[in-house]
């Protein structure tokens, strides 16, 4: 055992069963499946001049009854099949009213299909499975984390479907592909691969198709299941998927030549391959006028600069390399630590663990009391270790420096993984001073170069090939008409976005 | 190669990287001390100790300036040595915290010490890390700079803080105070010379000797320009000498004349622009025979005494002359001085062998020869700004 409970390589690969339910598939088969299950309903039905009747079994609350009733029951009522017709044929054939009718052949696919919201007419020559899902589903609504303020004003919701129409309405082109994959082994969730055909990179969305049907796991559940599985390597914080709540962006990143996937049950939709400049760009930046925006973009890199090294520049300097400190500051320094017991590193450090330990608590309660906690954490629990001489008042300033600046950020899992160096760089820091910096700065830099998805470097906006330079780079915004170029990292087939 | 072997090797790199960049010192980590425990020196006085010592004086200032200090009276450290460096680390032992020297800001030295010599005190500060090329240099003149430092010491006020006022409101000082460690220095390479700024003590008339420190003893003021020739101080310039020589350095903006007017009326007329250019003269066989400093200055009215009858060109006339001929004066004044003394503290040679490449060769070779025979001129042009003419309607004095 391992701190993380065992480790991978002890435990041998376990292929998934296939099939997972053999047999001939019968009536009998698929009951015992489903024995147990409460859901489980069947009706048997027997038509005119019938002398066995035709069992109907499905899921309740997986099926939207009027459709069952109406479209497949009713039919089966009244069904006349010609003399010498099969009856699996003829119900295929209009016998009921259905647009999704299939023959069945196994018990894996009839489970499958009954799984995922259709009823199975089981006849005397076959079994038939007709799509009858239920349609009840949260309606769209304003995106919670990724507001803007001149822009659309929908969000992603929990079906795959609704989410799929929600980027047609906007791409209406017949070159966005969709492509359906199913994860999980218990979950059987539907996960959608989007690109546009004649601008993505072809290579990119078979290779994630790939690792989508080589994913071998129990439950798709959450986002970062599907962005471990889909990237390498792991042993990073920094995120290589972006997840999006809102479908114009999404629909950015297709025309840029990036690949998304929906998943069914996530309000969110992920694009990739990620970048850096990916992470730093806010829905918005193009709903501004590009010098706005251009500047917000500067002031974003600068915040990660200061969310990154400031806590860290500040033990170094306070404890280590006092003269790089202006005098009249360095007086001011040692006079707002007179009687603080703990030394610079121990404040600046415990600082930050308190500033995380309030935004955890904060995001684990609900809004209303979260919020409640902040304003208690942050002011009224500050105030009063300075005031108790706890802590100095510049070290709060400095690590509430270092917070603000992070929340600039506009991805969560960005910031997130600036929260994990930041305190790493403050250790480094703590423990040799500006070398220490310097260090953890060239081995971050060195951790990023590394990384690359899908054979996309995560550094690849800021390297310096033709079209890189033409275009100005990943900070700047320039005015549509000069921005003619897509990113040149994605290669993709059709370079440029405009006339 | 696996992940694992991968951040094994990044590490090992890493830790090649760390010994690289520290040295390969024993200690692996660099040494580290909060900056609470420290003890930051702003000034440093310098005096001629006992039995060939040095006598250094350190002073921390005042440290807590947005707290109640009415019982702090700024730390000073004395210690003597026979060097520099000595006394400074002896002084480790007297502090309740480490002393550090990255913060020194001003530097006195004391007259006795400055005529035996600082050869010592230059060369620890170009050589010891935590000393600063900025730090500001002072000759106190007639007393000793323990003495400053003390006497100007209350528990509101500190010598540092006198030497930063006096060191910014630019008297015989351009946009940056000129009289720091890296100008003397650089000044002494070029050609031995250099010119130090001199202090000297007053007494405060607002000293109370029941006063527990409240007001300080002495007052401090700058009373002139002094030069040292070879690290030895050698000659210390009268008023109109260092006015003169800070003119012709370019640093004497917002210095202030006087001129008396014909009617009697004292015009007060500060100079806001000075430029000196140097004019050599040279014989037939290439030999520096004079050399005309030519003074560019710009002088604006601020004051008049009395009335005076600014629309008559006569007027104007004799105050821009009274102006110029005051400027001239004294430049010509610290040009007798320089050859007089055969110091050459203004560095004209280094002027000239800028002003005149083709002749640098001979300059740089055969300047000692020629310096004491070289005739040097002063001359002064410009005018006076009338600012406006308050006598007059806002229309037309506007």
């Amino acid at each position: 055992m391992s701190l993380f409970g065992t480790e991978a390589g002890h435990v041998a690969h376990h292929p998934r069963r296939e099939p997972e339910f053999d047999g001939p598939l019968t009536w009998e088969r698929v009951e015992a499946v489903f024995a147990d299950c409460e859901d489980f309903s069947h009706k048997e039905v027997r038509p005119p001049h019938w002398e066995t009747g035709i069992r109907v079994c499905w899921l309740g609350g997986m099926v939207r009854s009027e459709r069952l009733n109406d479209y497949v029951l009713r039919p089966l009522g009244r069904l006349d099949i010609p003399q010498g017709e099969r009856p699996t044929q003829a119900l295929l054939d209009g016998g009921v009213w259905n647009q999704d009718a299939q023959e069945q052949t196994t018990v894996d696919d009839t489970v499958a299909q009954l799984l995922e919201g259709s009823c199975a007419l089981f006849l005397p020559d076959g079994v038939i499975t007709c799509s009858v899902e239920t349609e009840e589903k949260r309606s769209v609504s304003e995106p919670e984390n990724e507001t803007e303020t001149k822009g659309a004003r929908d969000s992603f919701v929990e079906s795959v479907r609704t989410n799929t129409s929600l980027l047609r309405r906007r791409l209406r082109s017949p070159h966005l592909k969709i492509q359906r994959h199913v994860v999980g082994r218990q979950t059987r969730t539907p996960v959608e691969l989007l690109w546009l055909e004649g601008l993505t990179d072809p290579a990119l969305p078979a290779r994630i198709a790939r690792r989508l049907d080589e994913i071998d796991e129990d439950g798709l559940l959450t986002t970062a299941e599907l962005e471990e599985y889909l990237t390498d390597p792991k042993a990073t914080a920094f995120p290589r998927v972006l997840f999006t709540e809102r479908p114009d962006r999404m629909c950015r990143g297709l025309l840029e030549g990036r690949v998304a996937l929906l998943i069914d049950g996530l309000a969110v939709g992920a694009l990739l391959p990620g970048d850096v400049s990916l992470f730093l760009k806010a829905p918005q930046d193009r709903s501004y006028h590009w010098l706005a925006a251009t500047v917000l973009r500067v002031l974003r890199y600068v915040c990660v600069v200061v969310t990154l090294l400031l806590p860290g520049f500040y033990i170094a300097v306070a404890e280590f390399h006092f003269e790089l400190i202006p005098t009249s500051l360095a007086l001011s320094i040692i006079a707002s630590k007179q009687d603080v017991p703990f030394p610079t590193a121990f404040e600046v450090v415990g600082l930050l663990v308190a500033f995380e330990i309030l935004q955890e608590a904060g995001q684990r309660l609900p809004k209303t009391i979260g919020q409640t906690v902040s304003i208690i954490g942050g002011l009224v629990v500050g105030q009063a270790a300075v005031d108790a001489k706890i802590v100095s008042p510049v070290v709060v300033i400095v690590v509430a420096v270092a917070g603000v600046a992070g929340f600039t950020v506009p991805d969560q899992d960005f910031a997130n993984a600036l929260r994990l160096w930041r305190l790493l760089l403050a250790l480094l820091a703590a423990l040799a001073g500006l070398f220490g910096v310097t260090i953890g700065a060239a081995l971050l830099t060195a951790h990023l170069a590394g990384l690359e998805d899908h054979g996309f470097p995560y550094l690849g906006p800021f390297g310096t090939s033709g079209r890189n330079a033409l275009e100005g780079g990943p900070i700047l915004r320039r005015p549509p008409p000069e921005d003619k170029l897509r990113p040149p990292e994605l290669n993709t087939e059709n370079w440029r976005n405009r006339g | 190669m696996t992940g694992r072997k991968k951040g094994g090797l990044l590490l090992i790199l890493a830790l090649g990287l760390y010994l690289l960049l520290s040295g390969s010192s024993s200690d692996l980590l660099p040494w580290a001390s909060d900056i609470t425990q420290v003890k930051l020196m702003r000034t440093m006085a310098l005096d001629v100790g006992e039995e060939d010592q040095i006598q250094v004086t350190l002073s921390g200032g005042l440290q807590r300036r947005d707290q109640d200090n009415s019982d702090t009276l700024p730390l000073l450290l004395n210690q003597q040595g026979l060097t520099v460096f000595g006394s400074v680390q002896a002084l480790q032992t007297e502090s309740d915290g480490y002393v550090e020297m990255g913060h020194l800001s001003d530097c006195v030295i004391g007259e006795a010490l400055a005529r035996e010599g600082i050869a010592g005190l230059a060369d620890f500060l170009e050589r010891d890390f935590s000393m600063r090329l900025g730090t500001r240099l002072f000759l106190l003149a007639g007393d000793t700079g323990e003495s400053a430092l003390r006497m100007t010491a209350s528990k509101t006020t500190a010598l540092t803080d006198r030497l930063e006022a006096i060191s910014q409101n630019r008297t015989y000082g351009g946009k940056d105070w000129p009289f720091t460690v890296r100008a003397y220095l650089a000044e002494t390479e070029d050609n031995g010379v250099a010119l130090l700024p001199v202090l000297e003590l007053a007494d405060n008339p607002d000293y109370d000797p029941k006063g527990q420190g409240e007001q300080p003893e002495r007052e401090i003021h700058l009373a002139g320009l002094a030069y040292l020739t070879d690290q030895t101080l050698t000659g210390v310039l009268s008023e109109k000498e260092s006015r003169g020589a800070s003119l012709l350095s370019g640093w004497d903006q917002l210095d202030r004349f006087q001129v008396e007017l014909p009617n009697g009326t004292v015009a007060g007329i500060r100079l806001v622009l000075s430029q000196c250019r140097w004019e050599p003269e040279f014989d037939e066989t290439g030999r520096l025979t004079a050399v005309t400093a030519r003074l560019e200055v710009q002088g604006e009215l601020n004051e008049l005494t009395g009335w005076a009858d600014l629309t008559d060109t006569a007027v104007l006339d004799a105050m821009e002359q009274g102006f110029l001929s005051q400027v001239a004066e004294s430049a010509q004044a610290a040009l007798d001085r320089s050859r007089t003394d055969g110091a050459d503290f203004l560095h004209i040679r280094r002027q000239l062998v800028f002003q005149c490449p083709a002749h640098s060769t001979q300059l740089l070779a055969q300047w000692e020869e020629w310096f004491p025979s070289v005739e040097l001129y002063a001359a002064a042009e410009g005018r006076v700004e009338r600012s406006y003419d308050i006598d007059l309607p806002m229309e037309e004095g506007a």
